[in-house]
């Protein structure tokens, strides 16, 4: 299954637990700490329900941005 | 309005908590149960702790260090196991222990971790080859004890022939002298700590003299602005990092093979796909939950659950009790591979989340493809007594299965 969808982490609450590179190694990339990093060269599709990658990460670092067609400017 | 003052809330919330229970793991989780029902956060007059007993709680204040809380001492009646020294990483906190993390992470990391993969799986079968033969395992001498410390060895660059040396030092610190005096027991520890750290002593200086690329080498020559860690931080770094991933790598998988050998079912539905094993690893991970960490208010007054805790008190976080909330875990006594995800707390939160935590999954996935792919069918041996160990990290001992030798030819 995959879906589109586009990511924040929070640095300030990001350690490491590697989760999000793990469950959804298209949408991110761990660092040499290993800590998570959303992928700059991703296509935007992601394997999992983006929900569940969210709520995957221990200490709620990350959040899931409005997509781009919500955006009714 | 009048305020109560902690002591009248400590008198009103007061339910002692026996830090090494006996009886069984269920028992201990039924008590812990039982209080996060009455009073959440309770006060054991016995060691002089506050005792956080929800997922909400336990990860809010393990989220919080350096926010309000120290490590120190990371022990719940505030009695330090090994001396006044805080253990290196784990009890330090702040500039020195990002300084640490800067190091570890790094040599820990999935990248790194990856590389290894090769190594662990020989540990693995090279163990499994040792029993395999003779239908029959003592899970926790034969595979689950001497499996996390011999990758470590491996890893570390060490000599894999002091593996036995090595895991004899480990238990003792864990046990001391089983049915012994508190002497004898004492005795016992000071000889291990002496032994192991002449012996990691002359590994330190072996590579401070013929520096390699291993990770002892890493650690070693490790700058921390401009100074070296000094001989004594290090045998302690070292000795903390040998302790750490054991007995907890050790008590996920002897508490995990306990239990699939009375549940057949389970390890088939376990290795069902390949996508399977890792949510079922994670499952396992949230049951055995083998850490208890403790944390120090350290700010003039810290917020946690419905309470306000000043500078000093001691919150006790058995990772096992947020582990088995019903809030996000129903019927959170049963193992069950399916459940809606909510990560589990045994890895702990924030600052000090474990730095073994990669290596551990990895280890954990190799150790139970290993055991799968040489026995696929076992049951628990009739004459065994598995009993639940309670200490400072909760595992299990006396798991003996019993399964068909592979077939000659």
């Amino acid at each position: 299954m995959t879906a589109t969808a586009q990511f924040a982490i929070d640095r300030d609450y990001c350690v490491g637990h590697g989760r999000c590179y793990s469950l959804a190694p298209r949408a991110f990339v761990a660092d040499d700490m290993g800590l998570g990093h959303v992928r700059t060269d991703s296509d935007g599709l992601v394997e999992l329900d983006p929900a569940a990658i969210v709520n995957a990460c221990p200490e709620g670092a990350l959040t899931l941005l409005p997509s781009e067609k919500d955006d009714r400017s | 309005m009048t305020e109560k003052t902690l002591d009248e809330i400590k008198k009103e919330r007061a339910r002692d908590y026996e830090v090494y229970p006996t009886g069984t793991m269920q028992e201990q989780l039924d008590e812990i149960a039982d209080r996060r029902e009455k009073c959440p956060i309770s006060f054991s007059e016995k060691g002089g702790f506050w005792l956080a007993t929800t997922y909400d709680d336990i990860s809010s204040v393990l989220r919080r260090n350096n926010r309000g809380f120290v490590s120190f001492p990371n022990i719940p009646d505030g009695k330090v196991a090994f001396g006044q020294k805080a253990q290196i990483p784990i009890e330090l906190d702040g500039p020195i222990h990002a300084q640490y993390r800067k190091l570890l992470d790094p040599i820990f990391s999935p990248a790194r971790v990856a590389e290894m993969e090769d190594q662990i799986r020989k540990v693995a079968v090279e163990l499994i080859d040792g029993f395999i033969e003779s239908g029959r395992c003592d899970v926790v001498k034969q595979f689950a004890f001497p499996f996390p410390g011999t990758v470590f060895l491996s890893v570390m660059g060490w000599p894999l022939e002091d593996a036995e040396k090595m895991n004899e030092w480990v238990e003792t610190f864990l046990k001391g002298v089983p049915g012994g005096t508190e002497e004898e027991t004492m005795a016992a520890r000071i000889r291990a700590s002496e032994e192991s750290r002449a012996y990691i002593q002359a590994i330190v200086e072996d590579r401070r003299a013929n520096p390699t690329d291993d990770i002892t080498t890493t650690i070693v020559h490790a700058d921390f602005d401009g100074d070296k860690i000094d001989d004594s931080d290090l045998s302690d770094l070292f000795i903390l990092l040998m302790m750490a991933g054991l007995d907890t790598v050790q008590s996920v998988i002897s508490q995990s093979m306990n239990f699939f050998a009375t549940h057949p079912e389970k390890w088939d539905e376990m290795f069902a796909s390949e996508e399977s094993i890792d949510p079922a690893i994670e499952e396992l991970l949230r049951w055995t939950s083998p850490a208890m960490p403790t944390r120090n208010v350290a700010e003039e007054s810290v917020v946690v659950g419905d309470l306000t805790l000043p500078k000093g008190e001691r919150v006790f976080c058995p990772l096992a009790a947020g582990n088995r909330d019903p809030k996000y875990y129903p019927e959170p006594d049963q193992v069950k591979f399916d459940r809606e995800a909510k990560p589990n707390l045994t890895f702990s939160l924030g600052a000090h989340r474990c730095v073994g935590v990669h290596l551990a999954r990895k280890e954990l996935r190799i150790a139970f493809e290993e055991l799968r792919r040489r026995i696929p069918s076992f049951s628990l041996a009739p004459d065994c007594t598995p009993k639940d160990v309670m200490a400072l990290t909760w595992g299990i001992e006396d798991v003996h299965i019993v399964f068909d030798p592979p077939a000659a030819g």
